[in-house]
């Protein structure tokens, strides 16, 4: 069972007065941000733009690196081409440490992470073509970016979600270390999508309560009279986990995946 | 139409990531095999009302991820469950490794009265089995746990896993020994009238609103 949207357009009245002055951006709008150097002029505006009209699908992956600030927007093209040449080798060396453990930290590894990686992919977006079929190698790369982010972050280590987060981004950036370093980005430098964490999880469910209690206030009053339990929200963590990622068909959830990325966390 | 009910029961599903718990709701529920399963995120609830000894039950049955962490999660989830399904996968020797911890949080989270039945599932994949019905079996008497190995594939045992639990709770129900009134018992009558029949008279009638879910 998915969500839908029900109003896909909205009277005036009811939206933000700049939401109609924004078009998707395409590839000549996107590469319109550039100067002559590659570095995007005006990073507010680009935000702004894609947070209001969203992105083309040909040109997320161009564009993502850049909102989850893997890339940053003052960076050159050659900057890039450098960064991405170091990163790749930084994501060697995390691989490499996976795979020269001690057998006794391996067996840990494999008790706190692998276990659940190595059954998680395997049931993750597999109806999406690019994960479909028996031995799908798009599946062993999602696999390897989840163990080598346990490993490069031991203390959130693998958290269920976390393929769903990976599965999407490896579809549009394609690259394994980069992919990688836009995962990490994700992990770190977002507030609509929450990471994992116990603290951020509670934040966000705050933020949720704090929503219904102005705009829902009936909705608001039922659950506080069901008790502890209903203002835990439990029916909604997934869609604050997986940023709607599986309530939504995938255009909509990549749309909104999108939307919360554009948004910069407060300092 | 409403579907009227004596009991409502809270059951949980618990046991490690990737033994089933999900396919097995899914087969109690829909009688089928659920294929490309996802993996659960957050909890997810299914309910289903069923004839035990006379009595029609409702069970409200909580699904959650087999790698939970979050505390909120895990405090309402345990909270006044009346039975658990505690699974592990027969083909994997970790999860069933993993059941006393899980058993020690239903316990002590629950209650230490919760009725558990232990599932030993994937039966139909017996030739890459890792962990014996002997041993198994073993293990639940130790427990005080009931006992059955199940497949969600085919659906051999799925139902009677359920009910096997759910008529335990009655009986001691109706032996006095789970009272139903009692806060966190994870059970709840099913309207009010019969809830009035079993009150002892000059108690305070606070009738809780009855949810439809």
């Amino acid at each position: 069972m998915q969500f839908s949207i029900r109003r896909p357009t909205l009277p005036s009245t009811e939206t933000h007065p700049e939401e109609r002055l924004y078009r998707r951006l395409d590839v000549s709008t996107w590469l319109r941000h550039f100067n002559p150097s590659g570095q995007v002029e005006e990073e507010y505006k680009l935000r702004k733009a894609i947070f209001f009209g969203g992105i083309d699908p040909a040109i997320r992956g161009e564009v993502w690196p850049f909102l989850l600030r893997y890339y940053s927007y003052d960076s050159t093209s050659e900057e890039r081409e450098a960064l991405r040449l170091q990163k790749r080798t930084a994501y060697q060396d995390i691989q490499q440490r996976r795979l020269s453990m001690s057998p006794e930290e391996h067996s840990e590894f494999w008790r706190k992470v692998q276990f659940t990686v190595d059954k998680d992919v395997v049931r993750t977006d597999r109806s999406n073509h690019f994960f479909r079929g028996e031995n799908n190698p798009n599946v062993e790369i999602m696999r390897r970016i989840l163990l080598n982010y346990a490993v490069f972050n031991p203390d959130m280590g693998y958290c269920q979600g976390m393929s769903d987060l990976v599965a999407p981004l490896l579809t549009e950036v394609q690259d394994e270390s980069d992919t990688f370093w836009c995962f990490v980005g994700l992990m770190e430098n977002t507030i609509f999508i929450s990471s994992p964490r116990d603290e951020d999880m509670e934040r966000q469910l705050m933020y949720l309560r704090e929503l219904l209690r102005l705009m829902l206030p009936r909705f608001h009053q039922h659950l506080t009279f069901l008790g502890e339990d209903g203002l835990q929200l439990l029916f909604c963590h997934r869609w604050i986990l997986l940023c709607f990622k599986r309530e939504f068909p995938d255009a909509e959830a990549l749309r909104i995946l999108c939307t919360g990325a554009s948004v910069l966390p407060p300092e | 139409p409403k579907i009227t009910y004596n009991f409502l029961f809270k059951f949980l599903v618990i046991g490690s990531a990737g033994t089933g718990k999900s396919c097995l709701l899914h087969q109690f529920i829909e009688n089928k095999f659920k294929q490309d399963s996802n993996h659960t995120i957050g909890v997810e609830f299914g309910s289903r009302v069923v004839n035990v000894g006379g009595k029609t039950v409702k069970l409200q049955i909580w699904d959650t991820a087999g790698q939970e962490r979050f505390r909120s999660v895990t405090r309402s989830y345990y909270r006044g469950a009346a039975g658990a399904l505690l699974v592990y996968d027969i083909t994997s020797r970790e999860t069933y490794n993993a059941l006393t911890n899980w058993l020690t949080d239903a316990r002590t989270l629950a209650s230490p009265n919760i009725v558990i039945i232990l599932c030993g599932n994937k039966k139909d994949l017996d030739a890459d089995r890792e962990v014996t019905f002997l041993e198994a079996s073993r293990f639940a008497q130790e427990n005080e746990l009931m006992f059955l190995e199940t497949s969600a594939l085919t659906g051999e045992n799925v139902e009677e896993a359920f009910l096997k639990c759910a008529r335990t709770i009655l009986n001691k129900i109706e032996s006095g020994e789970l009272d139903p009134e009692r806060m966190g018992s994870g059970i709840q009558y099913g309207d009010a009238s019969l809830r009035q029949l079993r009150q002892p008279r000059g108690s305070a009638a606070q009738t809780k609103q009855q949810c439809n879910c």
